[in-house]
């Protein structure tokens, strides 16, 4: 008996110091640990598709999930605020002191607006990249060698992506460019963030397909050799480079990939992103879960009854301004643009009624006016808002070659590529080939074409010329910096190497 | 269960017989224990023979003798006799039970020690004089006062609410709230048990040990010091409680049976300035201070106003005496099979207040089992239990205007006048141990021991709000799993002259899982549902699952000379599923010695010397965290947003993991925090152990608790946790207990015992710099860690008075400016007077100081036991000297807006010094409710008050029942008492309580006072 036990012990002992060596492995079941999460294939498509998720939020805004010290709870739609509100072009027809207090550039003061100076999403993304970047090289299983080089490419692409759209925003900002940097970072000089831009998409542009399989939507909604160019000639703009620039633009219009729209095939491009000008965008598709919020759009703002359920319009183009704009059709009503971007709601008709819409787009009066270029109709309890977000299409390329070329002399090539986005909105052709009043006219015909697509104000900045556009501007006030967003308080935590932005250190 | 004993030993006693058939001449005795009962089975034999017996049913035996032989009585548990049979009256042999040597060991870890060989810093408190005529929601509560260096707090008056446990100071550190406690490890049985869940994991607030039912517990081992706690390795350092259930003892079943019927009476509420007082005041205020053209509400000026003569007395509406029933029986024994004992107990604790209270059911059994001749035990625990706590899910305000009706007023009868709704809060725990104990050879034992606990949660509320109609449903449950195997080998070898050793060799494997899941809904719901049933799209559902494992190797080596010179050492490791391969495992030893000097030649003479040890320990434990995954880096899926959108899920369709920015990156640098405990102690019994004299001095370094550095934002995270700070704990401890009898019939016990504890942090990260205590939405709690001070201390404003005329206020001689007040407030006469700490004119979070200590430096308890007769008087008291507190209940109820009127009562203004005019020389300053910021402000170091108390807790009257007229009922021993609980406290504080305060030493408004109680009861035992 005693023999017995004592075996049976020996047994049982011997079976516990088997089951003792995982004993300590412990892992969540509800999640991966960083060990667990760069294994294979599919791990890594998972991580670069987080990486563009995490820039689709940043362009949205941040919210209380990202930062303790925020107070918004939904995202606001900020890539609007960062790249339309200031260029003199909008109003608030229901004086919302949020937008008013953007439009006049008290980004400080105004408490409300504050999570829009705050970039931590936009770091987000590029850490993600890093990781991917850093982790995925060491991944041999479940994908092939070429969609491993393409899933690197696009980490690439979106680390300079996510540094442009900041450095658009912010002007000088810290460069980021390896996986968990503790280190206090500082600004860098505008110049040198948008060099590293374009080596980022050299690097990208080297590797990536022009196209991959599946809808327009989901393929151009990831990197691809027409998105990291265009990410390159935008930054080669800002570097002042228009030969490289062009160059770069030259290789997207040679593809052929892309072409213009017909002005019927606009309500595709800006309802269901399915376009064949769309380079590239973010994706939105309510049928499989990914719409954004109440706010997270911006046409929740400015579109009404019949679109969503909001009865008053919270942001507005005037009318005189739409007339200024588009001169054309203040004089003989041939910018075909203005209906397509533009309608007037019959708001005698009650609020719990489907309002109709007047035929004449600028019926409604000086204020009153909708902004309709993105209209998707949805369902009109406010959410499941899925609008595209498109960062670059065709016709801004075409308008940014021209651009490129109309400055390095290249007249002729200039008005083709202008011609181009007159002719299919209905407009005459632009003829004079005077290089400054040509660089103008592209100018304009950006802000007719791009209007209410986050580029406006960009372009503006990047020509030191918002001032002109925007009253509350001075160009004094612009050459010290206050054409870009203030750095949030919480930049400064823990970095005594941040510095603000010398406008924003005297005014609020 | 009687008669199967009964017919084994009969049976055996028919095998056996026999046997001893050749035997010559018998003779027949009888075997007894010293009060005369008889002893079934004990074995007796002749001295160098091999004749032998064992005794019947009858406790008889008949053996063959002849005079001048010697007979051997043995019996487990009882000494064995050897007795010279001379005549016939030698044959009734009584055993002396040898339980006194039994209670002479003390339970330590992993085992038991004689206790003159302690050497570590243990106390022991016996339970079952305090939880017969005591009764509680946990046994905690019965310990308060107790043990010198065990600060106990009740926190809240709330049947079935968590009270704190500080053992040598508190050790935690955290950025928000002050929740962060330094936790003791309990084990029940040698079995560490699940005493708390991690926050995010909790469904109730019960307190997790309510549900052991105080009257199973014999008794509770405090171990305090590093050379007795480091054997549990990294759960030790805030000390380990050992608590050890009833077992049956030989003899006859012990059947007991405990009522108690207690009767709570509400205790001094909050003072309220009722009806025509609050009229009156509002009046004042009105009068003062409002703007032209503001009047007051109509029910305070017009008299024909139906709620004009109002007075209701809110308080005294909610609050009501409650009546508190425990029952608890149980039936032990044992004998050579083994032990048993079965208990059952029923506590069902009314609330006070509306609507509140807590119910215990439990049951336990606990069996052991002799086999192979004694040389195997096996022991098998279950133990059953449910708590049942009722509570108000939005907290019930008892602050309402004494104008407005109360519900049972005909005008406004059927109208809900407070919030609705009923949470109810069940825990439920399931314990089942089983371990077996061999014994090889001679002071070799084998135990091996495998336990699995099962915890469940769950948490049903339903609320509605008063005023939009809507109702809120909630469902949630928590499951806990823990599976412990521990195998230990305990050597114990006496040899050569005193030489005694013991060596204990075990390992344990622990793993703890933890899932919760919970539902809850919004929904304009008419109906009163407690579940969550409401459409898709309306319930918001989640689950989470947190799992952890602990692999432990242990070794103690105690070698003692002759009970005088001990030395000990222990040794632990423990690695643990939360740390990286890198650093998972953690070393804890400490070593100790002891002297008993008294066995030194020289105080041979001594008479009134009866024992004295001097001793001295250091050693190393450890503690770690909640979070299971913390170090190994844990990435996040994302989730469904508010508005059930993937956007943080998946792009394009495509989902994967990004890092949980929130809490960084992998750290494989987290590492144990580990607690160095030096610790000094002399134990002296005096005139035959009638005075015994502890003392006990120790210092705990307690090294790397976890905190945050927030990172820079352009690393993309939010902030990683470090092991950074550093706190010390230095403290003295004595404990006095005397033991005086005046004649057989007079006998008074005193216990007196308390100790000091100096706390300090010692290094913080970021360069030591201060944390001032927020929640993560930016809450302020008033509190700072900062080095060099104790933990948590009040950083307020600092008060200078109130300004009595304009010109005090002081002004900025550079700009011409007043000096501007918290919240840009423009200063005025009658204001509070902040000292400017900075001179930059204005008053803000710079201006702040260290204005306090809320930890409490002097705690203790003093016991008193007189017995007359059949009389006993036991008074139990407990203090607290020596810290800060603030009275922010009161303050918040003077904080007036400016639509004050008509909402919430009022104190009586005539009970504090308010200034309401110049030269007023008050504490408060003006209570002015238009002003543009509130004029009380709860950081103001004006109101620090001196927290210290001396609280007479419980007083008991008892009476033991003439044990002739019992027996003639069958009843063996009977005690009826009268216990009075919560009966006085002196102190200074303005408050009800000074003790009600959390441990940062703010009274919590909206806090539940605690009930006196008067208790009767009946104890038996069959």
């Amino acid at each position: 008996m005693r023999n017995k036990i004592f075996v049976t012990c020996l047994t049982s002992l011997l079976l516990i110091s088997q089951g003792c060596k995982n004993w300590l492995d412990q892992l969540p079941i509800n999640t991966v640990t960083e060990d667990q999460a760069w294994k294979t294939g599919s791990d890594a498509e998972g991580a670069v598709a987080k990486s563009f998720a995490i820039f689709r939020r940043a362009l949205a805004g941040l919210t209380k999930d990202d930062t303790p010290s925020t107070t918004r709870n939904g995202a606001w739609g900020d890539y609007y605020f960062w790249g339309d509100a200031r260029s003199g072009d909008w109003i608030t027809p229901n004086n919302d002191g949020d937008w008013q207090a953007g439009f006049n550039n008290n980004l400080i003061s105004r408490t409300q607006l504050e999570p829009m100076t705050n970039w931590r999403l936009f770091y987000r993304a590029i850490e993600q990249s890093n990781l991917v970047l850093e982790n995925v090289p060491n991944i041999t299983e479940g994908f092939t060698a070429e969609r491993k080089a393409q899933l690197l490419a696009e980490a690439h692409f979106m680390r300079g992506m996510a540094h442009f759209y900041a450095a658009r925003v912010w002007g000088d900002i810290p460069i980021n460019l390896s996986a968990r940097n503790v280190t206090p970072l500082g600004r860098e000089p505008l110049k040198d963030v948008m060099e590293m831009v374009v080596a980022e998409a050299d690097e990208a542009i080297a590797v990536l397909p022009w196209m991959y399989s599946g809808t327009r939507k989901k393929v151009t909604s990831r990197g691809t050799k027409g998105a990291a160019l265009a990410l390159k000639a935008h930054a080669l703009m800002w570097l002042k480079d228009y030969q490289g620039a062009s160059d770069a633009l030259n290789q997207i219009v040679e593809e052929g990939t892309f072409r213009l729209a017909p002005i019927e095939g606009f309500r595709d491009m800006f309802d269901t992103g399915e376009s064949e000008e769309l380079i590239f965008q973010m994706f939105y598709d309510a049928s499989i879960g990914e719409f954004s919020d109440y706010y997270g759009h911006i046409m929740t703002y400015y579109l009404t009854n019949p679109y969503t359920s909001r009865s008053n319009l919270s942001l507005a183009v005037p009318r005189s301004k739409i007339l200024e704009i588009y001169p054309d059709y203040a004089r003989d009503q041939s910018d075909k643009r203005v209906a397509e971007f533009f309608q007037s709601i019959d708001f005698s008709v009650g609020e719990n009624e489907i309002r109709p819409i007047f035929a004449d787009p600028l019926a409604n009066g000086e204020r009153q006016i909708m902004f309709a270029k993105f209209r998707k109709a949805k369902d009109r309890s406010y959410n499941l808002m899925d609008g595209p977000v498109p960062i670059f299409r065709y016709a801004d390329i075409l308008l940014l070659k021209a651009e490129a070329d109309a400055r390095l002399g290249n007249v002729n090539e200039a008005l083709v590529n202008l011609n181009l986005v007159r002719t299919r909105a209905g407009i005459p052709a632009f003829n004079k080939s005077d290089q400054p009043l040509l660089i103008e006219e592209i100018l304009e015909e950006r802000r007719r074409e791009l209007i209410g697509e986050y580029q406006r104000v960009y372009d503006l900045v990047r020509l030191g010329r918002l001032h002109e556009f925007n009253p509350a501007i001075t160009e004094q006030g612009e050459k010290d910096g206050a054409g870009f967003f203030p750095v949030s308080d919480e930049a400064f935590a823990n970095n005594p190497n941040m510095q603000q932005t010398y406008y924003w250190q005297f005014n609020q | 269960m009687e008669t199967i004993i009964q017919r084994t030993c009969f049976l055996l006693v028919v095998l056996l017989l026999p046997m001893l058939a050749f035997a010559q001449k018998a003779h027949t005795g009888k075997v007894t224990d010293q009060d005369g009962e008889i002893l079934i089975g004990a074995t007796v034999g002749v001295k160098g023979t091999d004749r032998f017996t064992v005794t019947d049913i009858n406790g008889k035996y008949t053996l063959s003798l002849k005079v001048g032989e010697t007979i051997i009585c043995s019996y487990i548990g009882y000494h064995t006799k050897e007795v010279a049979y001379r005549q016939a009256s030698d044959l009734a042999i009584q055993l002396e039970s040898s339980v006194e040597e039994l209670e002479s060991a003390i339970v330590i870890g992993y085992g038991t020690q004689i206790r003159e060989e302690v050497t570590g810093s243990i106390s022991e408190i016996k339970m079952d004089k305090l939880t017969e005529t005591q009764v509680a929601d946990s046994f905690e509560s019965l310990l308060q006062g107790k043990v010198a260096g065990m600060n106990i707090q009740l926190n809240s008056g709330e049947p079935g609410s968590k009270p704190t446990i500080i053992i040598r100071g508190l050790a935690a550190v955290s950025r928000g709230d002050a929740s962060a406690v330094s936790e003791p490890l309990y084990v029940v049985d040698g079995v560490p048990i699940i005493s708390r869940t991690a926050d995010e994991f909790s469904i109730t607030s019960t307190n997790v040990l309510a549900d052991l039912n105080p009257s199973d517990i014999e008794d509770v081992v405090v171990l305090k010091d590093a050379s007795a706690a480091a054997i549990y390795g990294s759960r030790a350092a805030n000390g380990v409680i050992l608590i050890t259930t009833k077992k049956g003892r030989r003899g006859k079943p012990q059947i007991s049976f405990n009522a108690r019927l207690g009767i709570n009476y509400v205790p001094q509420l909050q003072d309220v300035a009722g009806g025509a007082k609050e009229r009156e005041q509002v009046a004042r205020l009105y009068a003062s201070y409002a703007p032209y053209g503001v009047t007051m509400p109509a029910m305070y000026t017009d008299a024909n106003n139906p709620f004009y003569n109002n007075s209701s007395d809110w308080q005294g509406y909610l609050y009501n005496t409650s009546v508190t029933q425990d029952y608890s029986g149980s039936i032990r024994g044992a004998g050579d099979f083994g032990q048993y004992s079965i208990s059952m107990g029923h506590m069902d604790n009314k609330g006070i207040l509306f609507n509140t209270g807590f119910k215990r059911y439990s049951t336990m059994a606990s069996t052991s089992f002799n086999a192979l001749k004694n040389t195997l035990v096996i022991d098998n625990t279950l133990a059953v239990s449910r708590t049942d706590q009722t509570r108000n899910p939005d907290g019930l305000s008892t602050n309402y205007s004494t104008l407005l009706p109360l519900p049972n007023q005909e005008i406004v009868k059927g109208a809900e006048v407070y919030g609705l709704g009923k949470s109810s809060n069940l825990n439920d725990r399931i314990r089942f141990s089983s371990n077996a104990t061999l014994n090889f050879i001679k002071n070799l034992t084998y135990k091996a021991s495998l336990s699995l606990e099962y915890t469940r949660s769950m948490q049903d509320s339903y609320s509605a709000s008063r005023r939009t109609l809507r109702a809120t449903n909630s469902s949630g449950t928590s499951e806990s799993r823990n599976l412990l195997f521990q195998n230990t080998l305990n050597y114990a070898p006496k040899f050569g002259d005193g030489h005694s050793l013991s060596f204990l060799l075990g390992q344990s494997a622990e793993k703890i899982e933890t899932k919760i899941t919970s539902v809850s809904s919004v929904s304009a719901s008419p109906t009163l549902s407690e579940t969550v049933n409401w459409p898709t799209g309306n319930a918001i559902g989640s689950s989470n699952y947190t799992g952890s494992s602990i692999l432990s190797y242990f070794s103690r080596l105690d070698y003692s000379y002759k009970q005088k010179y001990m030395i000990g050492g222990s040794l632990r490791a423990d690695g643990s599923s939360k740390f990286g391969q890198a650093n998972r495992w953690g070393i804890f030893p400490s070593v100790s010695v002891g002297w008993n000097f008294d066995k030194e030649g020289i105080f041979e003479d001594v008479e009134w010397l009866e024992s004295g040890k001097i001793r001295a320990s250091y050693g190393v434990s450890g503690t770690t965290w909640n979070n299971d995954y913390l170090a190994l880096g844990i990435m996040d899926g994302g989730s469904l947003d508010n508005y059930n959108s993937n956007l943080e899920i998946s792009y394009g369709g495509i989902s994967g993991y990004s890092p949980s920015w929130y809490d960084g990156f992998k750290n494989e640098n987290l590492t144990w925090v580990k607690s160095q405990m030096s610790n000094v102690g002399m134990d002296v019994s005096l005139f035959g152990n009638k005075v015994e004299f502890i003392f006990d001095a120790y210092e705990k370094l307690t090294k790397g608790l976890l905190l945050t550095t927030s990172l820079p934002t352009t690393s993309g995270y939010n902030e990683v946790y470090r092991n950074a700070a550093n706190v010390l704990n230095r403290g003295l401890e004595f404990t006095v207990n005397t033991n005086i009898n005046a004649g057989t019939n007079f006998n008074w016990n005193t216990g007196l015992n308390f100790a000091l504890n100096r706390n300090r942090v010692v290094a913080l990260p970021d360069g030591n710099a201060d944390i001032i205590k927020t929640s993560t939405s930016g809450q302020d709690f008033g509190s700072i860690v900062r080095t060099g001070t104790p933990l948590n201390g009040f950083f307020f404003y600092e008060s200078q008075g109130i300004y009595q005329t304009e010109s005090e206020i002081p002004v900025n001689p550079k700009t011409g400016a007043s000096l501007l007040g918290l919240q840009n407030k423009i200063l005025a006469v009658g204001d509070r007077n902040f000292k400017d700490q900075n001179g930059d004119y204005i008053i803000d979070v710079d201006d702040r100081i260290y204005a306090g200590d809320p930890n409490p430096k002097w705690t203790g308890g003093w016991t008193n036991d007189f017995r007359y007769k059949n009389f006993g008087l036991n008074i139990i008291s407990t203090f607290v000297v020596g810290r800060k507190i603030v009275n922010t209940a009161l303050l918040d109820r003077l904080q007036f807006g400016k639509d004050f009127a008509g909402t919430g009562s009022m104190p009586n203004f005539d009970n504090y010094s308010i200034w309401e005019k110049s030269g007023d020389v008050a504490k408060y300053p003006t209570l002015n409710p238009w002003n543009d910021a509130s004029q009380i402000v709860s950081y103001d170091s004006e109101y620090v008050e001196d927290g210290s108390y001396f609280k007479v807790k419980a007083a008991t009257l008892s009476y033991n029942l003439n044990s002739k007229m019992l027996n003639r009922l069958g009843i063996g021993r009977a005690r009826v008492y009268c216990t009075f609980d919560n009966i006085v406290t002196f102190q200074k504080y303005s408050g009800p309580d000074a003790e009600l305060v959390t441990i940062d030493g703010f009274d919590a408004s909206g806090g539940y006072p605690m009930r006196r109680m008067m208790l009767f009861g009946v104890s038996l035992g069959l």
